[in-house]
């Protein structure tokens, strides 16, 4: 249990004279999942995009593997190995399944332009490394073959949370973020996707998942530890159970009883 | 045997087919009775729609392109070849292939970056300019040789790209907008004003190129015929078009190209998978700015004499609408709509006054109808998992 | 002493012209977040409009040039027909794109005013030529210790003051101006919330529209003459004014226009021969301010909703 993975400690944003999130810690091991939930603008995708690099923070460090990366650009993030998913899918719509899954391997990629005008056997030879890759991971989580060429927009909600995380999955991350994966789905889908994350797990052994989830059924099922937010503030930690009894965490959620 | 006898008859039907075009296009071309040209491209028309409504005829000329596409290319580069040496009379069609084959370059150019990564880049023409002064000037003042005055005029372009891009290639789609029109009225500016470009007058008595000792101002003798100078360049400038498309393609299907199409797609999403956008757009930049100092520096170098007024801010809207109707990142509808829009306007005369309304028309019906372009395009095909679709195209029937 | 004065009304003037265009560009790139490219031309349609009304009724006998009502009616109608146009627009190529990347929306707007310049030259009378525009203002001003300062400047200036306030009134007051806000916060959930989003942009457009009618007349009377093609440079001029300014707001506009004026009356008033470099010294300035502060002197909306 030496590794940790991420470290965040006390992180801050605050855009102006909103405090987003407020004075947060956690930590992050190897093989677990985090679940961050709590009531809607508890900052929660605040938290990723500091993460991922795309805010930078106003206090507070993050480290990744013992080196601080606040202020990193995401895209040094996703090629130090953290990989994340949106809250409302953004993947390469006009492009296709396959390409965008391509797409996810870009930190591992080495060819250059040079090697795209002259030497067109190693871009070829990285291209079939590439595709052989892209076609195990969506048929590990069951995209069909033939919605291989399709767009990325000609897919089905579900398909597209896939796919999001297919990409993120491609560059073998040692840190998956995944935001709101069950949102819009019906509860097949959800079971489906309890079943998908898990399978991250066994894909990569030593991965972490952090999991920000509105659906308690999903967290209660697969999250191992769980952090609770509310205004920007960490105000429960634990396992599910531990959290979901907690009187403050119910209060967050559900707002002060009021007797008459 | 049977196999090499299918093979030899179609590549008989290839170049059949391809020597019909190029004497429909030597008719349409050179005729001035519009009846005839009229009359020609509606029976090619109706040939071309019957032959796409029949599915069997639609499925083997797919077929046969896509499994004979060297011998497309090899037969069709032959053909472009021979084909000005019919033009012996006609310098002024021979002339207008020659801007055509430059519209092209540049709508290449601007296609990596509007179409390949969605930088709005609405003053294109500054790149077209520096290079062709850029060349112009160390020729005309210098006395450099042509060839290395040519390369000059790409690289000056490239480091005018590299300039302008790396303070704002970070900045939203709009204010890379406005930075380009500004860029290129700034560009417009200096050449009308600045005595260092011969301005406003522009620079007279370009040097033409020169290959050992022989002029490309030179009338050509050929098989004891007697071509007019145009031949020279239309060799020349074809030379660097077919390089500027073999690059296009090379840079569509690697791993650049498709980054390209990420950053196009949605910019958060590609830096979230490791890609640096900055490094690529200023790339974008950098290589379109090339083919557009390179275009540049052939044309002046053919037509001798550039001024302010031939990089005006019309240019830039007039290439761009070159790539929105051939489709964005559409290499070879970029190449047909560079054709057309070069092509029609001069061949309807007429109309020439209404020819701007009319892009401006055509372009906005494209971006709401058909943003794809003109031409068709799938995403990009890899042979190798070719085998797991070919289910679909069994369904297609 | 005099000729400073002269200089700084011209400034004044000129900052006035280009704020009432950056206004107008602000509104479309803070409630759609569109940089509308046809902006510039817009206003050169309302100047149009006006020469063909004022043509028409001449044509009538109806020339009642000096009155005061005559002229405002004429005014109000352009704007009105101005107004329409931005349906025109809205409809026939706004709508049909509005989930369209914004690339190609942008591209969209840019093919738009380049036809509406071509129209106007086109099919108005020797469009390609400069034309005298009517005389809307009366002569003589208010003298203040021996200078005069025309009726002109006097109701530029103030026209200007008046609608940079009504639009910002409007926006933050009235229940329109309200759903605009909702429209340029969230997209989605304004429609969720029961807010016509196409209404909505629609107005946007309308006002857009009709403001750059105003502009265009205004710019029309000052200098008596006017162009098909003066639309792209005073869009130009417009949109950086307002990106100065910083997108987004409504006093950002003043601020931008000032800024640009300065840098162009400066050059050509105490340079010689500065005038035909007045154009690149503005457009370096522009230049300059993008690299340094995009977000523009009052700032723009920040943080992108990732």
């Amino acid at each position: 249990m030496n590794n940790i993975l991420l470290s965040v400690n006390k992180l801050t944003m605050q855009f102006g004279g909103l405090k987003a999130v407020d004075d947060v810690s956690f930590t992050l091991y190897p093989n677990k999942i985090l679940a961050i939930i709590g009531p809607n603008g508890a900052g929660k995708t605040t938290i990723f995009n500091m993460i991922s690099g795309v805010y930078i923070p106003t206090n507070g460090t993050i480290k990744y593997k013992n080196i601080i990366i606040n202020g990193y650009p995401p895209h040094i993030i996703a090629k130090m190995g953290i990989k994340r998913t949106f809250q409302m899918s953004r993947l390469f719509n006009n492009l296709s399944v396959l390409d965008n899954v391509i797409l996810g391997m870009v930190p591992q990629q080495k060819t250059t332009l040079i090697d795209a005008i002259i030497r067109r056997k190693s871009i070829k030879k990285e291209l079939n490394i590439n595709i052989e890759k892209a076609i195990n991971l969506l048929d590990y989580f069951n995209i069909e073959k033939d919605k291989f060429y399709s767009k990325a927009s000609d897919l089905s909600q579900g398909d597209k949370r896939r796919l999001e995380i297919c990409r993120a999955l491609a560059s073998d991350p040692e840190i998956i973020l995944l935001d709101e994966p069950s949102a819009g789905m019906d509860p097949e889908e959800t079971k489906e996707l309890m079943i998908d994350i898990k399978k991250i797990i066994s894909l990569k052994e030593d991965i972490g998942i952090i999991l920000i989830e509105h659906d308690m059924s999903v967290v209660k099922n697969i999250a191992d530890y769980v952090i609770v937010l509310s205004y920007g503030k960490l105000i429960a930690e634990g396992t599910f159970n531990e959290v979901s009894s907690s009187k403050i965490v119910q209060e967050a959620y559900l707002g002060k009883r009021k007797y008459s | 045997m049977k196999k090499y006898k299918e093979i030899f008859l179609n590549d008989i039907l290839i170049l059949f087919f391809l020597i019909i075009f190029f004497i429909i296009l030597y008719i349409v071309l050179t005729s001035n009775n519009y009846i005839l040209i009229f009359s020609i491209l509606f029976i090619a028309a109706l040939l071309v729609y019957f032959v796409l409504k029949n599915k069997k005829y639609k499925r083997f000329f797919l077929n046969l392109f896509k499994n004979y596409q060297k011998t497309v290319y090899i037969f069709g580069l032959i053909l472009l070849i021979i084909f000005p040496l019919f033009l012996r009379n006609n310098a002024y069609i021979i002339h207008l292939l020659i801007i055509v084959s430059i519209q092209i370059i540049l709508a290449l150019g601007l296609n990596i970056q509007v179409g390949s990564t969605g930088i709005p880049n609405l003053g294109f023409v500054g790149f077209f300019g520096i290079g062709a002064y850029a060349s112009a000037l160390l020729a005309e003042r210098l006395g450099v040789s042509f060839w290395i005055c040519l390369i000059f005029g790409g690289i000056i372009a490239s480091i005018l790209g590299l300039i302008l891009a790396l303070p704002t290639a970070k900045l939203k789609s709009y204010y890379l907008a406005l930075i380009t029109i500004a860029f290129s009225y700034i560009m417009y500016n200096l050449f009308l004003n600045l005595k260092f470009f011969d301005g406003p007058d522009g620079v007279r008595g370009i040097p033409p190129p020169f290959l050992f000792k022989w002029s490309f101002y030179n009338n050509l003798n050929l098989f004891g015929l007697k071509y007019p100078m145009q031949i020279n360049f239309y060799y020349l400038i074809l030379f660097f078009l077919i390089i500027f498309i073999i690059i296009s393609f090379l840079l569509y299907n690697s791993r650049i190209g498709l980054i390209w199409n990420a950053i196009r797609e949605d910019e958060i999403a590609s830096k979230s998978v490791g890609i640096n956008v900055v490094y690529y757009k200023i790339l974008a930049f950098c290589i379109g700015a090339f083919y557009a100092g390179i275009a540049g520096s052939l044309y002046a170098h053919y037509i001798g004499y550039i001024s302010a007024q031939n990089f005006t801010f019309t240019i830039s809207l007039a290439i761009l609408s070159m790539v929105i109707l051939g489709g964005l990142d559409n290499i070879s509808g970029v190449i047909l709509a560079a054709f057309l829009l070069t092509i029609l306007p001069e061949k309807f005369r007429i109309l020439s006054n209404y020819r701007v309304i009319a892009f401006s028309i055509i372009i906005i019906i494209m971006l709401i109808f058909r943003p794809t372009g003109l031409i068709p395009q799938k995403n990009r095909i890899y042979s190798f998992i070719k085998s797991i679709i070919t289910k679909e195209e069994v369904n297609d029937e | 002493m005099d000729f400073i004065i002269r200089l700084f009304i011209s400034f004044l003037m000129l900052s006035c012209m280009y704020t009432l265009v950056a206004i107008g560009f602000t509104m479309y790139v803070g409630v759609i977040n569109l940089a509308n490219f046809s902006h510039g031309d817009t206003c050169v349609i309302g100047a149009f409009v006006l020469m063909l009304l004022y043509g028409f009724l001449s044509y009538f006998g109806i020339t009642h040039s000096g009155t005061f009502i005559y002229i405002l009616t004429i005014i109000i109608f352009t704007i009105i027909l101005t107004g329409l146009w931005g349906v025109l627009i809205f409809k026939a190529v706004i709508n049909p794109l509005l989930n369209s990347p914004r690339l190609i929306v942008l591209l969209a707007t840019v093919a738009t005013g380049q036809a509406i310049r071509e129209i106007i030259r086109v099919t108005y009378p020797e469009g390609s030529n400069p034309q005298v525009f009517p005389k809307i203002f009366p002569d003589g001003g208010i003298f203040i210790k021996n200078f005069l300062i025309r009726w002109e400047n006097i109701i530029i200036f103030f026209l200007t003051i008046i609608i940079l306030i009504i639009i910002n009134l409007f926006i933050n007051k009235t229940k329109i101006g309200l759903s605009m806000r909702c429209v340029s916060q969230n997209y989605e959930v304004s429609q969720m919330m029961g807010i016509n989003v196409n209404k909505t942009i629609m107005m946007v457009f309308i006002i857009g529209s009709a403001l750059a009618g105003l502009a265009g007349i205004m710019n029309g009377a000052y200098y008596r003459i006017t162009k098909f093609d003066i639309g792209s440079n005073l869009g130009i001029k417009g949109f950086s004014a307002a990106v100065i300014g910083g997108l987004g707001n409504t006093y950002g506009a003043i601020i931008g226009g000032l800024i640009i004026s300065f840098v162009e009356i400066f050059i050509s008033g105490l340079i010689k021969g500065g005038s035909q470099f007045q154009d690149l010294f503005s457009f370096i300035v522009v230049l300059i301010f993008l690299i340094i502060k995009p977000s523009g002197i009052l700032g723009e909306k920040t943080y992108e909703k990732v």
